[in-house]
Order: structure tokens, then C-alpha cells, then sequence
């Protein structure tokens, strides 16, 4: 088998068998009851923070923008419940996770999304907030809402696409010739 | 004809076999259905939460762009759903858990429609009568009986008469 440089999966299942993770997770009901609550977050995610990109986008300006942020936090409240539910997932298969192409490109898209959310508060989000309803929105920060609507949908769609690869060990990219 | 006969005969229709059998059918539907819930059940989420009395600075008449991301996402979820129904009719309709999703499904549009209904012309501080609200609180409820019966379709299955 090849060695992996950077991950160490069969650690990262063992921390969850030791902690009792992976015992839950394989129990009966464990794996559909996350998830269940990872599906929950999901629609807590999109339908907040999607509604807010469409808005920022240029849809619906009859909608103040300072309004539909304030419901924002139901978004954050769904991305911690799914990080949490997806983290199980996560340590009680590790390998099925980071060599799965369609983890990798879910793993991008958070990135591309994280990264955007810091651009948005750190560069825009008083100045577009406190704008009066009729003010038009800076085609910057429409940009940054287009990516943020377009990298969550994409979170969403890889995350869907992930059980249709059952990746073996040899799918690592990143890993040394075999030993 | 029985009820399983008809099955059978739905999983030898074109469409049937296309969905199980496509190399992308599948997949493509399951992504839809999962962005589609995202929109509808989302944005009934955030419609009966607001009624409950979170967000209080936020109209309601601004919750009212909601409404058209329901429904666009009600008809994809709509689509979506009836092609993999198409695809495994014996496997949905033998599961109670099927007639369970739709029955959460219809309470919570019908609850959050009644929330809607009395609470899009209230304007500024005005509050919702106790009636509303429980009805919210119950919508919300309904939704997550929805996401959670449909994810566990793919657990509680007792009934393949195709793979």
C-alpha cells in the first residue's frame, strides 16, 4: 500500500473508535439520525444565506438588505450543525473522505466559500448594510454574493456526489509510490 | 392487477430503467432534490422561525421573497423526487415511512400557509396572536420530520423488487 505523507486516516478512525464515535456512528441508527441532522443544516444554510446572495445579487430589492442579514444566524446555526455531523462522518471513515474526488471538491468549494465570507466582512459588509434600500449594490459585492450562492450550491451538489466513489487507498493523489 | 404487479411493470418502463440505470440519471436527480429541500424547506424554516419571534427587526413583508424560492424549490423537489420515485416505486410504496414523509410534508406546507396568510400584512412591532405562532412552531417541527423521514427512506426499505 502507499504511504501517505500528509493524513493519517486509519489514525484518524482509530481516535474515533477510541472515543466511541465510530461505535455510535455504526450503531443501528447513528449514521441516518447525522445524517438526518446534516440535511437539517443544509436547508438551515441555503435557505439563509442563499436567500441573502440572491438579495445582494440584485433580486428582490423591495426586501431592505440589512433585513434579510439579520436572519444570517440561522445559517452560521446550520453550518455548525453540520460541522459537527459532518466531522463524525468524517472520523469514523476517514479514507472514504479525504481520497473521494467528490470530498475534494466539497473541501474546495467550503474554501472558496470561507474565504469569500472573510472578503465580505473585512472589505464590504458596513458599507452594503447600512446603504439605504433604493442605494444600488457595488458590483463587488454582487460578485461576492454570485460566489457565495454558486460555492455552497457546490458544497451541496459534491456532498450529494460522495457516496457514488468508494474510493481504494490508490485514489490518493498526493501519496509516494507504492512500498 | 396487484399493487406489485404495477410496480413491476413501472420499474420496466423506459423511464424507470433510465433513472436506475443512466450513469449520470441518478445522481444528477439526488443533487437536485437535496439543493431543491435546501430552497423549500430552508425557506419554510426561516418563514416559521421568524413567526415564533426570532428576528424581530426583520418585516414580514420582506419574508415574502421567500415564497417564490419555496416554490421554485417545491417544483424541483417535485420533479426531482418523481423521477426517483419512477425509478423505485416498490421500494418508496411499500415504506410506511414514504406515506410519513408526505404527511409531515403536507402539515408543514399547510401550517406554514396559514402562518403566512396572517402574518404577511402585519407591518412594524405588531405581534402574532398565540394561535399563529404555535402553528409556526409546528411547521417547523413538520419540516425537520420531512428531511428526517425522507433521509431515512434509505434505512428503512423492507422491499426491492429491482437493485
Amino acid at each position: 500500500m502507499r504511504h501517505d505523507p500528509i493524513f493519517d486516516p486509519d489514525a484518524i478512525v482509530r481516535f474515533a473508535y477510541d472515543t466511541g464515535i465510530f461505535g455510535f456512528m455504526n450503531s443501528k441508527w447513528g449514521w441516518p439520525v447525522m445524517e438526518t441532522v446534516h440535511f437539517i443544516g443544509l436547508s438551515m444554510l441555503i435557505g439563509a444565506v442563499g436567500a441573502f446572495d440572491l438579495r445582494m445579487m440584485g433580486f428582490a430589492r423591495a426586501i431592505p438588505l440589512a433585513a434579510l442579514h439579520r436572519l444570517v444566524w440561522v445559517g452560521v446555526a446550520g453550518f455548525a450543525l453540520n460541522i459537527f455531523s459532518g466531522g463524525l462522518f468524517f472520523v469514523s471513515a476517514a479514507g472514504q473522505y479525504l481520497y473521494n474526488p467528490a470530498f475534494q471538491l466539497k473541501a474546495l468549494a467550503m474554501l472558496i466559500a470561507g474565504i469569500n465570507v472573510v472578503v465580505f466582512y473585512t472589505t464590504m459588509s458596513k458599507q452594503v448594510l447600512s446603504g439605504a434600500i433604493e442605494a444600488p449594490i457595488p458590483a463587488a459585492a454582487r460578485v461576492v454574493a454570485g460566489v457565495s450562492l454558486i460555492s455552497w450550491l457546490g458544497v451541496v451538489a459534491f456532498g450529494r456526489l460522495l457516496t457514488f466513489f468508494r474510493p481504494p487507498y490508490d485514489w490518493c493523489a498526493w501519496c509516494g509510490a507504492g512500498g | 392487477m396487484s399493487m406489485m404487479q404495477l410496480f413491476a411493470q413501472i420499474e420496466q418502463s423506459d423511464i424507470s430503467i433510465w433513472v436506475r440505470e443512466s450513469l449520470w440519471a441518478f445522481p444528477t436527480l439526488l443533487v437536485a432534490h437535496a439543493v431543491s429541500m435546501g430552497g423549500l424547506a430552508g425557506g419554510g424554516m426561516i418563514l416559521a422561525l421568524r413567526a415564533i419571534g426570532f428576528a424581530q427587526g426583520v418585516p414580514y413583508r420582506a419574508l415574502g421573497w421567500f415564497v417564490p424560492v419555496m416554490a421554485w424549490g417545491g417544483f424541483v423537489a417535485s420533479v426531482s423526487g418523481g423521477l426517483l420515485l419512477a425509478g423505485y416505486p416498490a421500494k418508496a410504496l411499500t415504506n410506511p415511512v414514504f406515506a410519513l414523509k408526505f404527511l409531515f410534508l403536507a402539515a408543514a406546507i399547510g401550517l406554514g400557509r396559514f402562518v403566512w396568510v396572517r402574518s404577511r400584512g402585519l407591518v412594524g412591532g405588531a405581534g402574532l396572536s398565540a394561535d399563529v405562532r404555535w402553528a409556526a412552531g409546528f411547521s417547523l417541527l413538520m419540516w425537520v420530520g420531512v428531511i428526517a423521514a425522507g433521509r431515512f427512506l434509505a434505512y428503512t426499505h423492507r422491499l426491492l423488487l429491482v437493485s
